[in-house]
């Protein structure tokens, strides 16, 4: 497993799991499409850094998206928390 | 260049530096988005992530797609690194605003020009993102 690719892939996946997580605002009229689209969305771009970087770089990238995802719920969970907590 | 050569470092530069704008304008899309996520906007980001562009431009296997991924990603969270340094700069908005949009009205001599345009929130749904008037900023 070469560096920089790997690098890429974590990357990529960081920046899809925040964009999933933007996704998934609340508010949408069709969730269970929607989450129907992202997950075959996911699939598509995770087939797509296996071609271009391996599958070795295609685990990193899931789980850059996963930890990326947790982050951005995370952050707006704390986010809402201190809103309803002012200090 | 084929599977088996080294990328250059200028080339390398090159790829970092398209995968930063492109990164960059993905955030900027993303949160300018007028309506509720569609099936068009899902085709645009698997596009940029992995699409028949980069396909084309950057050989399986090569180092290339690595520094165009880390482009992407400096872009990206360059644009939002950037908005939490203004919110935090300006004495006008809180972290809040992250949120729902909300911010000080404007102090007199100041005005926010009509036609603004809204931008999305995380608290917001997108359809009162719409209709909503001023509680609408950001995502």
């Amino acid at each position: 497993m070469e560096l920089i690719p790997s690098l890429g892939g974590i990357g990529a996946g960081l920046v899809w799991g925040w964009l999933l997580a933007l996704f998934l605002a609340p508010g949408s009229t069709k969730p269970v499409l929607c989450g129907l689209a992202l997950s075959v969305a996911t699939l598509l771009a995770l087939a797509s850094v296996h071609y271009l970087a391996g599958g070795a770089t295609a685990l990193l990238h899931l789980g850059a998206t996963i930890v990326s995802l947790g982050a951005h719920l995370g952050w707006r969970a704390a986010l809402r928390q201190s809103m309803a907590d002012p200090r | 260049m084929n599977e088996s050569e080294t990328a250059t470092a200028i080339q390398l530069l090159g790829a970092g530096g398209f995968g930063a704008i492109i990164g960059w304008y993905v955030y900027y899309i993303n949160r300018y988005r007028k309506s509720e996520l569609q099936l068009s906007d899902l085709v645009t980001v698997v596009g940029v992530l992995g699409g028949g562009t980069v396909l084309a431009l950057f050989p399986a296997r090569s180092d290339l797609f690595g520094a165009y991924g880390v482009g992407l990603f400096i872009g990206f969270f360059g644009y939002f690194i950037t908005l939490l340094i203004l919110v935090r700069v300006s004495p006008n908005f809180d972290a809040d605003w992250f949120l729902d949009g909300r911010r000080k009205k404007p102090g007199p001599g100041f005005v926010i020009p009509e036609g603004t345009r809204k931008t999305l929130t995380p608290m917001v749904s997108h359809h009162d993102a719409r209709v909503g008037d001023d509680q609408n900023a950001l995502g």
